[in-house]
């Protein structure tokens, strides 16, 4: 419709936002960062953690360091503040994220933990659905390349840096990513070489300030960044002004060029 | 207890012309009411448009810190009403308190933020080739935006939009979330409250497959 009659347009969309965790990384600190990432909010934050591409050397570790504390999760009624996770928005919602999950399994990714809504007492009453973890996932998997939007995370094994800036660039999406290692050579290339609007080195996917550009690249946007003074650039056009205070025609180069 | 939102539009709260609501529910506890809301559909949004174009000059006049001052007043009245705006939040989207406490949190310090940049919305002035020439750019606003916004971050995504669009001096309608259309309302009465003129902000609620059908 804005492209029709040539108005501006300025979409967010969608993402599949990645952590990369490297054999070097401090390993407690990347587990707060993935827990954070992909459940907090339920898992439904356009920025969300939904794939942990995982160096070989630390993946047993942290995956299984993962599903001990996902399943531990307190998952209820947002006005309790004992609570860590609330439902998802709707039943339409969860009944998504329940499809991908069962997309997962038959496409042979191993179903760690969760993987079904939570029943019972005052469960009955909203739309909760269990933290979920997926192991042994593989890029082309549906979930690992389609947005879930819920308490879903997809764990993909890597053998080195390459693999795994190459993995987290394998998306038509490109809006968050973030990278843990001590090493600040490899953090140095992943900001320069990953594909992402937002790049975080050793802190989770999600959780961006108010006063910075926000946005995606590829098929997360159309260019456009809101959030700090970018914003001012969408809301405004510019316009330029000639005042001229000669009192005579004046040209300026192009009108009085002689080639 | 159910509370009756209505549309506003050009400073007044109205029904859609249908008459017709939904049912805004907490997905912790489907039992929590939170509100009826109207479904509105293209007409009601013709009209906002309409009210949002008619306030556009004077708003556009007004001087930009003036405006970032209005947009700093909004801000105290969300400081003062922080916690009952994060209860509403959670209420209707579901997230924990901490995180709609942060949600508003993101709303307030994205209004602090405008109301700055109000008086540092530069242009350039660079030279001309010219004698007795002058030459630079001065930025406009562009006039009616209209906002659809998502439900997940039910207050910090609106005023992402809202803060910026109108400190620039454009004026909007806002087709709040389905899901969480009631954590609009404080926002945008915390723009009113603070002083924003009728038919600069309109809030046409309803389900965005309705009120998109006008083209």
């Amino acid at each position: 419709m804005c492209g029709k009659n040539l108005k501006r347009c300025s979409l967010e969309l969608g993402g599949k936002n990645a952590e990369i965790v490297l054999d070097d990384a401090d390993l407690d600190l990347a587990l707060e960062g993935v827990l954070w990432g992909a459940f907090g909010t339920t898992g439904q934050r356009c920025t969300a953690t939904s794939r942990l591409i995982v160096q070989a050397g630390v993946y047993d570790k942290l995956v299984g360091m993962v599903v001990e504390r996902a399943k531990k999760l307190k998952v209820g009624n947002g006005l309790d503040e004992s609570n860590e996770v609330g439902p998802c928005v709707s039943d339409g919602q969860r009944k998504t994220v329940h499809g991908y999950v069962e997309i997962g399994q038959k496409e042979g990714a191993k179903l760690l933990c969760g993987g079904e809504p939570l029943a019972g007492g005052a469960y009955d009453k909203g739309f909760f659905y269990k933290p979920t973890v997926f192991g042994d996932v593989t890029p082309s998997m549906r979930i690992a390349r389609e947005e879930i939007f819920g308490p879903v995370l997809s764990c993909i094994r890597v053998k080195d840096f390459e693999e795994a800036v190459k993995v987290l660039n394998d998306t038509p999406y490109g809006l968050s990513s973030s990278i843990y290692t001590r090493n600040v050579n490899l953090a140095m290339k992943a900001i320069e070489t990953i594909e992402a609007g937002i790049t975080y080195v050793n802190a989770p996917t999600i959780g961006a300030e108010c006063h910075l550009p926000f946005g995606g690249v590829k098929d997360t946007g159309n260019g456009h960044r809101e959030g700090g003074w970018t914003a001012y650039d969408i809301f405004s056009e510019p316009k330029t002004v000639y005042i001229d205070y000669s009192g005579a025609l004046q040209k300026a180069q192009i009108d009085n060029a002689e080639y | 207890m159910a509370n009756n939102y209505l549309n506003f539009i050009n400073g007044k709260h109205v029904p859609a012309k249908s008459g017709k609501t939904y049912e805004n529910r907490n997905p912790a506890d489907t039992d929590d009411l939170v509100g009826l809301f109207p479904s509105s559909d293209a007409s009601d949004v013709a009209d906002a448009v309409a009210a949002a174009k008619a306030a556009y000059p004077k708003w556009k006049a007004t001087p930009a810190p003036a405006r970032g001052e209005i947009m700093r007043r909004a801000t105290e009245k969300l400081i003062a009403r922080k916690e009952e705006c994060a209860r509403i939040a959670t209420r209707e989207m579901g997230k924990v308190l901490k995180e709609t406490r942060g949600d508003v949190q993101e709303a307030i310090d994205t209004g602090l933020y405008a109301a700055g940049e109000s008086r540092r919305l530069w242009g350039t002035v660079v030279p001309s080739e010219l004698a007795n020439k002058m030459a630079y750019v001065t930025r406009q606003p562009m006039g009616v935006w209209g906002m659809i916004c998502p439900w997940n971050f039910p207050m910090a995504i609106p005023s992402w939009k809202l803060f910026p669009a109108l400190t620039c001096g454009n004026t909007a309608v806002i087709k709040p979330a389905t899901l969480t259309p009631a954590t609009v309302h404080e926002f945008v009465s915390a723009l009113a409250d603070a002083g924003v003129p009728a038919g600069v902000v309109n809030i046409v609620y309803g389900s965005g497959a309705a009120v998109a059908r006008r083209c």
